[in-house]
């Protein structure tokens, strides 16, 4: 009880942080290919606790990142929800990688993820992407191995299982 | 599975119909604290930079206001006049005009919601009665529009958004046309002008009031190049606009009087009986 209780703090609490680096105004250098947090923060949750987070999970944190970016709603709620679908079901293969393997194997997620996200911008909305739209995936993918060992650290200090 | 369908159901949903905007309502009380923690940090800086710059600068910001105020005033007091006249001149011609506008002052909360598209985030929303497709303007010229409105914030779509169109007036020449948003910070295409359209490089754009969302007359942007290529169907034109988003961290939100002004009536019809 205490454990999920407190799972649940962390996991909200690292979503909400997440969030709040993606709407942070950025120097225009890097705003663009800064990597989405949002969805590697979820991600990482349900490569660890795929019991606990699911595709409900993600619909949810979707839609509230649907409400903070002003975008169509449903659209991070189909990605998020896309992300949870993958993780719950590959997460003992991922497990099992080493790290750069994991980053080449999100790297490909992302990019798959990344198109979708592409087809609902351009299909209701007209929108100028350069190619840095998809040098973001790959920054996501480059900053994986950091981002993977400090999430695990936090998570292994709050002893969540 | 479940959700996937819930979500493409939602996309589909909030494509046609305004009908969820409860629903974004609701849940932007969940998501403000977010942005409140990111801005705070340069609400902070702001703060704190206030509080220790000296006498000396305060007063001589005191002064330039001052004496921007005593100009600004001096302009007002033939406005009134020149207004009265507009509206006789109006009268005569037998055309309505709308004329007095409402402001609300907002500040711009140091956000960046999509690096992709040029929004801004302002510190109103609904409770404000800010309505989606309410002009924003700032000291210099037209910035843009709402576009969604939360409960307590509202975001401004940029007039440089690639999915901004602005009705737009040249006023040496009175020629009307559409300038587009290009995804480039602080520039305009004016994609619609044929080959024999009057434009030069310096014309200043101001809002036509066509479109009935910008109210008539705000300076929008100056034309910058102009480029006429003989094999295209258009002019190809730039303008730069005039009032620069990163300039200040207020904008004014306007209601425009939706009702125009009541015509002066004429001698005739105002004393029948005196006319013959």
């Amino acid at each position: 009880m205490r454990s999920s209780f407190s799972s649940g703090l962390l996991i909200t609490f690292t979503l909400a942080l997440s969030m709040g680096l993606d709407i942070f105004s950025w120097p225009d250098a890097i705003v663009k290919i800064m990597p989405n947090w949002t969805q590697l923060t979820f991600l990482y949750w349900c490569i660890a606790l795929p019991n606990k987070v699911n595709a409900g999970t993600g619909w949810l944190t979707g839609l509230l990142v649907d409400v903070l970016t002003g975008s169509l709603l449903g659209h991070n709620a189909l990605l998020f929800s896309l992300i949870a679908l993958f993780g719950n079901k590959l997460y003992p293969q991922i497990r099992n990688y080493s790290t750069w393997q994991q980053a080449g194997f999100i790297f490909l997620l992302l990019l798959t993820l990344q198109l979708i996200n592409f087809w609902i911008r351009t299909s209701f909305s007209q929108v100028e992407l350069s190619y840095l739209f998809w040098l973001s995936t790959l920054v996501s993918a480059l900053c994986w191995p950091t981002f993977f060992s400090t999430l695990r650290y936090f998570r292994r200090q709050y002893r969540i299982k | 599975m479940l959700a996937i369908v819930a979500a493409l159901s939602l996309i589909y949903a909030s494509q046609k119909t305004s009908q969820l905007q409860w629903l974004r309502h609701a849940l932007s009380y969940i998501t403000h604290p977010i942005l409140l923690a990111i801005d705070a940090p340069s609400q902070l800086y702001d703060s704190i930079s206030n509080g220790f710059s000296d006498r000396a600068t305060l007063l001589s910001e005191n002064k330039t206001l001052k004496a921007e105020r005593l100009i600004l005033k001096g302009k007002l007091q033939k406005l009134d006049a020149i207004e009265k006249e507009n509206t006789r001149l109006h009268s005569l011609l037998d055309s309505s005009f709308k004329l007095g506008e409402q402001f609300i002052v907002a500040s711009l909360l140091r956000v960046s919601l999509d690096p992709f598209s040029h929004t801004v985030v302002v510190d109103k929303g609904s409770l404000f009665n800010l309505y989606v497709g309410q002009a924003a303007l700032n000291a210099d010229g037209v910035i843009g529009q709402i576009t969604q409105v939360n409960a307590l914030s509202a975001s401004v779509m940029l007039i440089t958004d690639p999915n901004h169109a602005t009705p737009v007036e040249i006023i040496r020449t009175g020629l009307r046309t559409i300038a587009t948003g290009n995804g480039i910070y602080n520039q305009l295409s004016l994609p619609y002008l044929p080959h024999n359209a009057d434009i030069q490089v310096g014309d200043t754009l101001v809002t036509s009031g066509l479109g009935g969302l910008y109210p008539k007359g705000y300076p929008v942007a100056t034309v910058s190049s102009v480029n006429s290529e003989p094999g295209q169907a258009f002019i190809e034109a730039h303008a730069d606009t005039v009032a620069k988003i990163e300039s200040s961290r207020e904008l004014l939100l306007v209601w425009s009087n939706q009702q125009p002004i009541q015509l002066i009536p004429k001698k005739s019809e105002l004393e029948p009986s005196n006319a013959e």
